[in-house]
């Protein structure tokens, strides 16, 4: 019996640090390492990637959600660093801007159509 | 729209500074940046031994003490031993040094790399902050504080 919780409170450990790590990388995956060009803090090796994989470590070991993770970072860095953003006031445009230029440059499109078939 | 490597992140201009605390380089007690600050307005500035720019601005940080600025330091990702001979060549600007040695007290101030500077307000609000090495700009700025 005494082998038999040694052997669940093992395997216990291995599933939840495979499910940690699991999600360290899913919230990593989503930060851009802001002193690399392009990479994520997942992908990077900078000192910047280490210390942040490191800290949202120690969240998800606080019992942070992921909410409250991108929260904290967007609290420090902006927006910027999540290559996912939220949609809120802050990111508008971000989100609409492309949509825009598509309708401006459908409109200006359409227009000069019309003039030609004039 | 944005350059990234001209990204320079200040989204915590306005914020309140957090009460990071730590192990100071000199001595083995856990301090905490409010305490040190003792409710006077501040520079906080990140360094490390092996950071080249940051050899460059410390003449300003030395100018800086010598105008009666507090100045206090976290030690980013650094060989405390290494610090402690930085600054025995380069001479001691800090009133403290907090150590960071895994770069999470760096994380929760925002910074991304080393060197960068805090002005703090007595009010332990962040009122400016300036990425890489102090110019005669920031340098005006923080001189015309006083």
């Amino acid at each position: 019996m005494k082998y038999f919780f040694i052997f669940l409170l093992i395997f216990c450990n291995i599933v939840f640090a495979d499910s940690k790590e699991k999600r360290t990388n899913d919230i990593t995956k989503n930060l851009k390492c802001l002193v690399c060009q392009g990479q994520s803090v997942y992908d990077s090796d900078s000192e910047f990637a280490v210390s942040l994989k490191l800290v949202v470590e120690n969240k998800i070991q606080q019992g942070l959600t992921e909410d409250q993770i991108y929260k904290f970072l967007t609290d420090k860095y902006g927006e910027w660093i999540l290559y996912d953003p939220k949609f809120n006031k802050n990111t508008y445009l971000l989100w609409f801007l492309p949509l825009l230029i598509l309708l401006l440059g459908g409109a200006i499109i359409v227009k000069k159509l019309i003039k030609i078939k004039k | 729209m944005f350059s990234e490597k001209d990204f320079k992140p200040k989204a915590m201009i306005g914020k309140n500074l957090p009460n990071l605390s730590s192990k100071t380089l000199y001595s083995e007690i856990e301090k905490d940046l409010k305490s040190i600050a003792e409710n006077e307005t501040f520079i906080l500035n990140v360094f490390a031994s092996w950071c080249v720019p940051c050899k460059v601005e410390h003449p300003y940080l030395m100018k800086l003490k010598e105008q009666g600025f507090k100045i206090i330091a976290i030690n980013y990702k650094d060989n405390p031993s290494n610090a402690k001979q930085f600054l025995e060549k380069y001479q001691n600007p800090f009133q403290e040094i907090l150590l960071d040695p895994k770069g999470s007290l760096a994380i929760n101030l925002g910074v991304f790399g080393v060197p960068e500077t805090f002005i703090i307000d007595n009010n332990f609000k962040i009122i400016d902050k300036h990425i890489g090495p102090i110019n005669e700009n920031f340098f005006q700025k923080v001189m015309n504080i006083k």
